[in-house]
């Protein structure tokens, strides 16, 4: 078993070396046990080593740029006994690591597990975000209501595709915090395909709330998706797809969909108001569909009236 | 008609406050003054000149204040005039509603030309024609005697306490009873002021035809025929809180007898494209053209037509009721599919209810959504209601209708109601969808 891991820390990630022998120096040249490739590493810039009492030791050995730790330079041999250490060689950031420190696991892009096919390759990136394009561009043209033009359509839709990118960066960002890894295909695919599901149950609320005559399916829909399958999707995302850290996984999934979370709560409790005896504004099921489709059936005016009295009791005369 | 109470409230006062106020007060009473003059100097032909007709009546006017029990200062100001019996005075209801709402709070006084007050009580409030009754604890001196409006045109003249400067007198002409107000406001010519609420409106024989009310300004103001003041001398409130459950049941009996009024008689028809409507259903209703200016980028067209009444009933300084609203609302395209066109549709079936009602005015609404046959169209029709809370007699009502059923075509019907009896308006909203019509 080795004595030590030192980590060279690459925005990819980490490279991982045993430290299995008495001495092990790096740097620039050629002859280093581990060569680096950054031109503010000296040629031999450390060396780690084992002394007289059998514990490893960090020299410095560099002429210029030496041992940073934090913002501090030390020339002092630092004696390896609180692990992990973090300093900087030059612009490289070195960790050194105890031996049984865990290393991020390796993520799938193989197309044997069909999961991960789709987020491994620039070319299912592509295509998903291609075909976010398209669906939204649909959207936008059945939101549009006059000749399209730059004002009108193109102008939104650059919007719309700029906030799918937007979006693509900011998993890619946390991915990178929760997970060490810079991964832009998987975030842009998992974007895409999320905003995809997103346009589709936008298409069928509608319908599915003029069929039942109630905002219930509207709101149950966007409930399930907001606190249940988008956490999901981002669990699985970020925790097994990516190996991300959990806490800071979890940490980001609740800071991201808690505003979205609120919005639709509030929504409900307006609706139903279920929260105060006042309400502003009339929330009634004002939705309309072209195909006229629905499990209520057509009454007529005089059943309408009798019905109407049912949502105010009548004041007695006398108080 | 706009109603600009003419009630002065202290905020109002403080809103101007220092040189400012005064400069103000100074250039408003001289305009005033300025403005009796010029009008002395054309007396009408026969009977009392405004100069006369003041000699003859200041005795009579006192002004009416609303005074904070714990601050003892002022609120806000009307005026009043001895009416049927030496203690009593005549005024309007918005100048003492604040007491009707919060009597723990608020008391009334009056304040006579000579400096003497002493405290009011109140007797009646005839809540629809914004009238009121108090009564002081010792005679105020002689009453003044009622009379009815004098023909269009003919001279009137409003006495009144402006903008807390003193008593004075504005002369004008009756410009007619408006039916848009079911018969309750007559038009008056002159210049009506914050603060001359609840003061008389004369005519030159020096019979007050009319208390002052509300103004448009421009020297467009508003009276209220003194013979609504006869009924209210059978009334005696036993307090305060039986004042507050007069006023509900006021209103709701008004209601209830204007809306059956409308309900029961005929409606002269109109159309909006392909679809037959009710027009103005009653003589005060006015309808407008409300169609949005047609671009010739946009790929559908969109006809409307607004309807709405002119006899708002005050109920508090931030509430009147008795509104009602109605619109109709077509949108046709041959270019969007039905798919687009339903979107577009959807966002314009979004009626709300205007309304300042606060919290502690009504509750919430609730709603009950259902397809209605209407003359063999399928509409989705919403109607939705909230209770006023200190008035459970009284409701705001939405209801909207929108036609279904059709690819390239939408029609929705909407209609607003405040204040008002929950049955009665119910019985319209019925009456309504029986004249909605399709012409092929």
């Amino acid at each position: 078993m080795a004595a030590l891991i030192i980590e060279i820390v690459h925005r990819h990630g980490g490279q991982y070396y045993k430290v299995d022998k008495p001495a092990v120096r790096v740097g620039r040249a050629l002859d280093n046990d581990i060569i680096l490739s950054d031109p503010s590493v000296s040629p031999h810039h450390f060396i780690v080593c084992r002394n007289a009492a059998g514990q490893y030791e960090l020299h410095s050995l560099a002429d210029e740029n030496g041992i940073r730790i934090g913002r501090r330079q030390t020339r002092d041999p630092i004696l390896l006994e609180d692990l992990p250490l973090v300093f900087d060689a030059g612009r490289t950031r070195i960790r050194i690591l105890h031996p049984n420190h865990p290393v991020a696991e390796t993520r799938l892009i193989s197309c044997r597990n069909a999961g991960s096919c789709l987020f491994g390759h620039w070319g299912w990136a592509l295509f998903l975000f291609a075909v976010l394009v398209l669906f939204s561009a649909g959207d936008n043209y059945l939101s549009t209501y006059e000749t399209l033009s730059w004002d009108s359509f193109w102008s939104d839709q650059l919007i719309i595709t700029s906030i799918g990118l937007g979006l693509s960066i900011g998993l890619l960002t946390i991915n990178r915090i929760t997970s060490q890894r810079w991964d832009y295909p998987s975030s842009l695919s998992f974007v895409s395909l999320t905003l995809i599901v997103a346009f589709l149950i936008d298409q069928a609320i509608p319908f599915a709330d003029y069929f039942f005559t109630s905002p219930l399916p509207g709101f149950i829909t966007g409930l399930v998706w907001t606190l249940f399958l988008i956490p999901m999707a981002l669990g699985w995302f970020l925790i097994r797809l990516n190996h991300g850290n959990n806490a800071a996984s979890i940490l980001f999934i609740i800071l991201l969909l808690s505003p979205s979370a609120y919005v639709q709560l509030r929504e409900i409790i307006n609706h139903y108001d279920l929260m105060n005896d006042f309400s502003k504004k009339a929330y009634y099921d004002d939705n309309l569909y072209p195909w006229d489709q629905r499990l209520k059936r057509t009454i007529s005016i005089d059943e309408f009236a009798q019905n109407s009295m049912r949502i105010l009791p009548t004041v007695p005369d006398e108080r | 008609m706009p109603a600009y109470c003419l009630m002065q409230s202290a905020w109002a006062l403080h809103q101007t406050s220092g040189f400012e106020t005064r400069m103000k007060s100074v250039f408003t009473g001289a305009a005033l003054l300025i403005m009796t003059l010029l009008l002395m100097g054309s007396p009408p032909a026969i009977g009392l000149d405004s100069q006369a007709l003041f000699e003859r009546s200041e005795h009579a006017l006192y002004q009416i204040r609303v005074i904070h029990r714990e601050t003892g200062k002022k609120s806000s100001i009307g005026s009043g005039f001895i009416f049927d019996q030496p203690n009593r005075l005549a005024s309007n209801y918005h100048v003492v509603s604040a007491f009707i709402e919060k009597p723990d709070t608020y008391e009334l006084r009056y304040l006579a030309a000579d400096g003497s007050e002493g405290p009011l009580e109140l007797i009646a409030v005839d809540a629809v024609h914004d009238l009121a009754v108090v009564e002081a604890d010792e005679p105020l001196g002689a009453p003044l005697v009622i009379g009815e409006p004098p023909p269009k045109g003919a001279s009137l003249y409003a006495m009144g306490n402006p903008l807390d400067l003193g008593l004075t007198i504005a002369s004008g002409t009756n410009g007619g009873v408006l039916s848009q107000t079911d018969d309750s406001r007559i038009l008056f010519s002159g210049s009506l002021n914050p603060g001359m609420s609840g003061g008389p409106t004369f005519d030159n024989q020096g019979l007050v035809v009319g208390i002052n009310v509300s103004t448009a300004r421009n020297d467009i103001s508003f009276i209220v025929p003194a013979r609504y003041l006869k009924p209210l001398l059978l009334q005696r409130a036993s307090s305060p809180e039986s004042v507050l459950e007069d006023v509900g049941r006021q209103i709701r009996d008004y209601q209830i007898g204007y809306l059956t009024r409308l309900t029961d008689a005929p409606w002269p028809p109109t159309t909006i494209r392909q679809m037959q409507v009710p027009g103005a259903i009653s003589p005060t209703v006015r309808c407008w053209d409300a169609s949005t200016k047609q671009k010739p980028e946009l790929l559908y067209r969109r006809f409307s037509i607004s309807c709405k009444n002119e006899n708002d009933i005050f109920l508090t300084d931030k509430l009147e009721v008795g509104k009602i609203l109605y619109e109709y609302l077509w949108v046709e395209s041959d270019q969007l599919e039905p798919l687009r066109f339903y979107r577009l549709y959807r966002a314009l079936n979004s009626s709300q209810f205007g309304s300042r009602a606060r919290k502690d005015d009504v509750g919430r609404f609730r709603c009950d959504t259902q397809f209605v046959d209407v003359n063999g169209l399928d509409f989705k029709a919403t109607i939705c209601a909230r209770r006023y809370k200190n008035y459970p007699e009284l409701s705001d009502i939405l209801f909207t209708a929108a036609m279904t059923g059709k690819d390239d075509i939408g029609f929705i019907f909407n209609l607003d109601l405040s204040g008002t009896d929950f049955a009665a308006a119910n019985r319209l909203i019925a009456r309504f969808l029986e004249e909605i019509r399709w012409q092929p």
